[in-house]
């Protein structure tokens, strides 16, 4: 009995075990996913024309970097992995269980990452709707969590002892921490934003807000630095609110305050869903939050009242792009050329042209009309 | 550009209408719905989008007013309330404001650099009626062969069906314009082929049957007998259209 136990606790075992069962879920996950496709095999759910949207693109470029970097950590730990075991080293037996195991694990994140790569394959085939289902998350949530448990295993190998995991996990933390909450927005940023626009926005909202904010930044992989994260909020925000007053909704106080509320969940619960509904708010933000990625610069318009704002691209390669927005407003856009107007009702009450550069703030506050 | 806001009220159901008795040319009625609108509008309490459908429905009257101070041949009037409209935020009353402004200005005239301004930036963004425009004002200086240049490549990107039509039609006037008259005419055979199913926009329809006649023209001219008989099928397109 004991020499049965003692075979079972081989590492080489529990190599094949864990790898085994890693595969095992994988393969049954990806099963689950392919059998409740949104099309199914031989229906056409709509005409397939093999054009992709380009919140498509944009979508199965985001997983597609996603499980490429993930397979590359597992590829590079399986690596380091093999070659600790090569050494020679001399390790207590539980270190060496350990390894074999994470190792097995590794395997099974890469087996997941080629998964992930069948059901991007089949979509292409199929139908490009199904990308945004669980075709292509559950590949790549496997090779998320069969990466972190084996390196949660490796950590509790290497450093046993309640002092050394202590350090392990503040390391951890240390790496891990800082990066999540540079991306994330605050309340403050929310409330200052609502104030500065005199829109009495319910706490509910504020929560939506915040989701949303950290979400589309999550999704199209904008990494913004902790000073510019208030900026980051009031670009998309004030994209909403213009969404809002343009269905013909109240600009401010209470009223406006419920209206934007409606509009904020709307837009979370969007951003938030596998499948991001393309439609035009959503279709903005996007492109909002793309300008985070590339240098640019921050134009803040501020007037007494809530004024009909315009932005045109003047450079001289542009088609005439235009951005409209209301006050008070804040847009982030590459450097160049631009005109700005503001109009109450349809009465120009300001215009201007500027020149926009890389990392300026230019603050513009439309006199009173 | 075009404020499509507070859509199934009252009131920009019949400022829509406004627009649409507008582009008919029969201004009395336009008027008549303007006017209306401006007074279902009229309140104490106007939000913000209202506020906006009051300003333009006001453009829109003035560019009314505008339409029948030309149609009455008073000049110096229209002119003076099409610059009115022209000076307005960017709708697509200011569209029509601008492209009925331009015939009516002489080359001297001091309102060229307000205009040409406003037209580049809706050139740019794909409307047609400011690229007609603007190709007007180089095949007037001499330089069709750049326009027709331009054009090509506007072609070439165009987005859709709609902007690809407009794009080709330009062209052809652009190549006529250079004495192109062959590619023009080619050109024009194959716009028509698909113009009958797909050429949705009734402004443009009939902007294609003026050049296609005007292309027609110059080939009947050159013993063209094809060209000499479309081009009596065109000019009685025309005149069917313009009745």
């Amino acid at each position: 009995m004991r020499k049965w136990r003692e075979r079972l606790r081989s590492p080489l075992l529990l190599f094949f075990g864990t790898m085994l069962v890693g595969m095992s879920i994988a393969t049954l996950l990806y099963r689950c996913a392919d059998a409740g496709l949104l099309t199914k095999p031989g229906a056409v759910a709509r005409s397939y024309t093999g054009n992709a949207t380009d919140v498509q693109k944009l979508y199965l470029e985001s997983r597609n970097s996603t499980s490429e970097l993930l397979f590359k950590i597992a590829f590079t730990a399986f690596g380091a992995l093999v070659a600790f075991v090569l050494s020679g080293a001399r390790r207590a037996a539980s270190v060496e269980r350990g390894i074999f195991s994470a190792a097995g694990l590794l395997l099974s994140a890469m087996y997941a990452a080629f998964l992930y790569q069948i059901g991007a394959s089949r979509c292409m085939e199929a139908s490009l709707d199904d990308m945004f289902g669980p075709i292509l998350n559950y590949p790549i949530l496997c090779q998320f969590w069969f990466l972190f448990v084996a390196v949660m295993v490796i950590a509790v190998a290497l450093f046993r002892g309640p002092r050394r995991a202590a350090v392990a996990a503040a390391i951890i933390i240390t790496l891990v921490v800082p990066r999540v909450a540079s991306a994330q927005t605050s309340v403050g940023c929310v409330r200052d934003w609502a104030k500065s626009r005199s829109v009495e926005l319910p706490s509910s909202a504020q929560a939506d807000a915040i989701a949303l904010v950290n979400r589309m930044a999550a999704r199209q992989r904008v990494e913004v630095p902790k000073g510019d994260r208030c900026e980051l909020a009031e670009t998309l925000l004030d994209t909403v609110r213009y969404s809002t007053i343009h269905d013909g909704q109240p600009a401010s106080g209470a009223a406006g305050g419920a209206a934007l509320a409606a509009v904020l969940h709307t837009a979370r619960v969007s951003a938030e869903s596998p499948n991001l509904s393309p439609g035009a708010l959503m279709t903005d933000l996007v492109s909002v939050a793309e300008f985070w990625k590339t240098p640019s610069g921050i134009i803040d318009i501020d007037a007494r009242k809530p004024l009909f704002i315009t932005i045109t691209d003047r450079g001289p390669r542009s088609r005439g792009t235009q951005w409209l927005r209301y006050t008070r407003c804040v847009l982030r856009l590459p450097p160049g050329h631009y005109g700005i107007r503001a109009a109450d009702g349809t009465r120009i009450v300001y215009s201007a042209e500027i020149d926009l550069a890389r990392d300026a703030r230019i603050p513009i506050d439309v006199p009173k009309p | 550009m075009q404020m499509n806001l507070l859509t199934g009220t009252p009131a920009f159901v019949q400022y829509s209408r406004g627009l649409e008795h507008y582009d008919y040319g029969c201004f009395d009625e336009a008027e008549t719905e303007l006017k209306a609108a401006a007074a279902s509008l009229a309140g104490p309490a106007l939000s913000l989008r209202e506020e906006e459908l009051l300003g333009l429905t006001n453009a829109a009257l003035t560019l009314v007013y505008a339409a029948q101070s030309s149609r009455r041949g008073e000049k110096t009037a229209a002119i003076a309330q099409f610059v009115e409209v022209v000076n307005t935020a960017d709708s697509l009353v200011k569209l029509r404001a601008i492209t009925a402004l331009v015939p009516l200005l002489d080359a001297k005239s001091p309102h060229w650099p307000l205009v040409e301004g406003e037209i580049d930036v809706l050139a740019r963004r794909g409307y047609w009626q400011a690229e007609n425009v603007v190709l007007q004002g180089r095949i007037g200086t001499g330089n069709a062969a750049a326009a027709a240049s331009h054009l090509e490549d506007r072609l070439r990107q165009a987005e859709n069906v709609h902007d690809a039509f407009a794009a080709a039609i330009l062209l052809a006037h652009a190549w006529l314009a250079a004495g192109r008259t062959l590619e023009a005419w080619l050109l024009i055979r194959n716009i028509e082929r698909d113009a009958g199913t797909d050429l949705v926009d009734i402004e443009l329809r009939v902007e294609f049957l003026r050049v296609a006649a005007a292309v027609a023209g110059a080939r009947a001219a050159m013993n063209d007998a094809d060209a000499q008989q479309a081009k009596s099928v065109y000019d009685a397109a025309l005149r069917e259209v313009q009745r």
